[in-house]
């Protein structure tokens, strides 16, 4: 599982190896600092020792992973048994400035006092034009500074003696015949060179005499700034504080963010509690200030269902702020293009392509991938129910909610008849009875601020809809494992959103159908978790506390792979208590 | 009250021999200072024509009304002088109405400087975030995390910034600056953003004094934080 730490503003994202792989600077359109090719830049790490040199992805390391709890840090262990070194690596952002820590604790599992060479390497495309960066060691700082004319990064390491990293290289990068400067570190030596303009990378080494079975620590921090001077200030206060302050500061920080949860969460049992801290955790750090970002290919894209799937627990754990500041944002991007959300985003804002295109010569267009559009009119409804203020939320209904619904119903009534070819998708029933959810739900809110003529336009939609669901034959499928998902979510649609009542006997059978045909599945499928979810949903909604049981012991033996599933294991967890 | 009637008594109210003989002493003290410094006197600003407002900043709106323009150059720095009535809307109460004595200074860095507002506590934390509807989107910043802060300043100032560039605000705003401003700006507003340095008062009344002290404590700001710029820019090389 890629991994990611984040506060507001900065993102990493952090391989099995403990690597960083992307970084985004989140307020600025820069993408992924690396670079967006394939051969940018990974930030690796490496250990010499006894004459030889070992990245941690050279395949000799055996490493394993997991997020800390409160901290948001991804705790990697890697050990290589034939050198008899281990590496712990604790990489976090700090909550309230923009600098990204690393812990390295280095254990010695040799009898022989050793000099152990720890070489971090990082390099840095900006999606500027190579002419604009550079790379440049700078004395005063003891750091390199990775240059470009909209984001600078220091990078700069310290012992707990104070001393900084002892060696250093600067170089061109995978151009003019150079592969990169963590080859220089090959012989343990690295060359010194200290500047270095076009598309470049640095490498870095910290040295440590360890005795026999002891170890020692190291910290490297990447402070990210718009400007030279600015990150030359962050970096000499990451410096000053140190990683100690850091990190307390940030568990602090997140722990004062899950505490009213903990207090609604109480009647769970202990393990299940600690797990839906942990997956409470999982979702926040993938929630930046335009959505919730899942993995695509390698890159972090936002991903508007995702982003419903993962706000709406959020929401019933009284988190209103995100949830209203994403619609905020929402509203501003609309009034600025006046066109729906796309389903999926890249960081900069611009729309993903995903094979079906929302917008077809601009002009809107309806297609299965515009229901979640529905989801977010259900989800902003949910909001409105919920608000303490709800009055607070009229400027967002008026520039981005209701002029949005409008367009969907536009766009449905023009397209009258074309229903079942347009949503011919094996998750039609969802997707109807998603998108009827949401135009009932703004009908509500049209009503809360007495916009009647919408309110009715917009329940007479939605009962169309409903119908429409309704009308859709459904079975279970369980071909291929993707029908059998597509098949349960059509399920969940239709108790979830109320189309057929809960206890009618085509759910109830289809229910069993569903909970057999799982079984089946190998325990690492990747569609176990949801499937287990809906139906522990299911059954918690018709009172069979036996059976949601065992859908609940199910799912906790299923590992999250992104924050969705994160999600929906915390949606069902809150159905248990609510 | 009909809208109608509420603009026509506006109207008249401007055109009250009380307000127009306010507006003809101000017209004048601005002048006498404008010829003094070698300033140019505009009068009204019009933004019909104008991509941006003359000063900028947390008040900056294409409604403003802004009076008594005039430009020039002081102590090698390029300054803009305006009278603004401003109307604020925060969100959830009624609109404010302001009027602010605001003198601009352009800053020679060429990065820039973070958005800053400082504001004199003689106004508490709610009328700010009231007033000033962008500062809920920044924090009240506790300074002190790489130096210990004069008192006088801590007391008489809230910093209003974002939480991620406090150490490079602390590098900009040095304590001895703070202590500065503690002692002779107290109680002007002063905004730095991106790059330039407003000083501003809400005085109700402009003097020769008060503007006077707008332009120069407004200059000596931008030249030390040029200065201060220039010696951390110094220290990357």
């Amino acid at each position: 599982m890629i991994h990611v730490v984040s506060n507001d503003e900065v993102a990493a994202q952090i391989n099995n190896f403990g690597e960083v792989t992307a970084l985004y600077f989140i307020n600025e359109s820069a993408g992924n600092l690396l670079g967006e090719q394939s051969d940018s830049p990974v930030h690796k790490l490496g250990v010499y020792v006894d004459g030889q040199l070992s990245w941690l992805d050279d395949g000799a390391w055996e490493v394993s992973q997991q997020y800390a709890i409160p901290t948001l840090a991804v705790h990697t262990s890697a050990i290589h048994r034939q050198l008899k070194i281990a590496l712990e690596i604790d990489s976090f952002i700090d909550s309230r400035r923009n600098v990204f820590w690393r812990s390295l604790h280095v254990i010695n599992h040799s009898e022989q006092l050793r000099t152990v060479r720890v070489f971090a390497h990082q390099g840095f495309k900006f999606c500027a034009p190579s002419s604009l960066i550079r790379a440049e060691y700078i004395k005063s700082a003891r750091a390199i500074m990775h240059y470009s004319p909209s984001v600078t990064a220091f990078v700069a390491s310290s012992h707990y003696d104070g001393s900084s990293f002892d060696d250093w290289s600067v170089g061109a990068y995978k151009r003019d015949g150079f592969e990169g400067t963590y080859v220089d570190a090959s012989d343990g030596e690295l060359a010194k060179n200290s500047y270095e303009s076009g598309v470049a990378d640095s490498t870095i080494r910290m040295t440590a005499f360890i005795p026999g079975l002891s170890s020692n620590r190291f910290t490297y921090h990447l402070s990210l700034a718009r400007t030279p001077t600015e990150a030359y200030s962050l970096q000499t206060y990451a410096r000053k504080q140190g990683f100690n302050h850091a990190y307390q500061a940030t568990g602090a920080h997140w722990h004062e963010w899950i505490d009213p949860a903990t207090q609604v969460i109480a009647g769970l049992s202990p393990s299940l509690s600690k797990r839906f801290i942990a997956y409470l955790l999982l979702v926040r750090t993938h929630l930046f200030k335009a959505g919730v970002v899942e993995c695509n290919q390698g890159e972090l894209v936002y991903d508007t269902h995702a982003t419903l799937y993962s706000l709406w627990p959020l929401l019933r754990l009284g988190k209103q702020s995100e949830v209203q500041q994403y619609f905020e944002r929402m509203a501003k991007k609309y009034t600025q293009t006046n066109q729906p959300p796309s389903r999926y985003c890249d960081l900069t804002g611009r729309a993903v392509d995903n094979g079906s295109p929302d917008i077809d010569k601009g002009i809107l267009t309806f297609s299965n991938s515009q229901c979640h559009v529905g989801g977010l009119l259900f989800l902003f409804g949910q909001l409105h129910h919920l608000h303490s203020h709800p009055k607070q939320l009229h400027s967002i209904y008026k520039e981005f909610s209701s002029p949005i619904t409008t367009q969907l119903s536009g766009m449905l009534d023009a397209q009258h008849g074309k229903k079942s070819t347009q949503l011919s998708s094996p998750a039609a029933i969802y997707d109807l009875a998603l998108l009827s959810a949401g135009f009932a739900s703004m009908a509500d809110v049209a009503e809360a601020f007495k916009d009647s003529a919408n309110m009715i336009a917009w329940r007479t939609q939605a009962e169309a809809l409903h119908e429409s669901a309704a009308e859709l034959p459904f079975s279970v499928h369980n071909q291929t494992e993707q029908d059998l998902l597509q098949s349960a979510q059509n399920f969940y649609g239709l108790f979830m959103y109320g189309v057929v009542r809960a206890n009618d006997t085509i759910l109830v059978d289809a229910a069993s159908t569903i909970a057999e045909y799982t079984g089946r599945l190998s325990q690492d499928s990747p569609h176990r978790l949801k499937i287990h979810c809906w139906l522990a949903q299911y059954y918690i909604e018709t009172n069979n506390s036996k059976l949601a049981t065992e859908q609940i012991h199910a799912l906790v033996r299923c590992q999250p792979q992104s924050p969705s599933d994160a999600a929906e294991i915390l949606s069902t967890l809150l159905d248990t208590i609510t | 009250m009909t809208k109608h009637s509420t603009k026509t008594t506006k109207l008249l109210k401007s055109l009250a021999p009380k307000s127009m003989t306010r507006h003809y002493k101000t017209q004048k003290i601005v002048q006498s200072i404008a010829d003094e410094y070698g300033m140019v006197y505009f009068g009204r600003a019009d933004y019909q024509h104008e991509e941006t407002a003359l000063v900028r900043g947390l008040t900056a709106s294409r409604s403003n009304s802004d009076n008594h323009y005039c430009i020039g150059t002081y102590g090698g720095y390029d300054v803009v002088f305006v009278d603004r009535e401003t109307t604020q809307h925060p969100p959830h109460t009624q609109p404010v109405r302001h009027a602010l004595h605001m003198v601009q200074v352009d800053i020679k860095s060429p990065e820039g400087l973070p958005h800053i507002f400082l504001g004199p506590k003689n106004h508490n934390e709610q009328w700010y975030e009231r007033v000033f509807a962008m500062l809920a989107t920044r924090h009240s910043l506790q300074l002190g995390l790489s130096h210990a802060y004069p008192n006088q300043f801590t007391l008489n100032y809230a910093v209003y910034g974002t939480q991620t560039q406090q150490p490079y605000i602390e590098q900009l705003i040095t304590p001895d600056t703070a202590l500065t401003i503690a002692n002779h700006y107290f109680p002007l507003y002063i905004e730095l953003f991106d790059d330039h340095v407003i000083v501003y008062s809400d005085a109700p009344k402009l003097t020769a004094e008060l503007l006077e002290v707008l332009l120069k404590n407004a200059v000596w700001l931008a030249s030390t934080l040029d200065a201060t710029y220039n010696s951390l820019r110094q220290r990357i090389g």
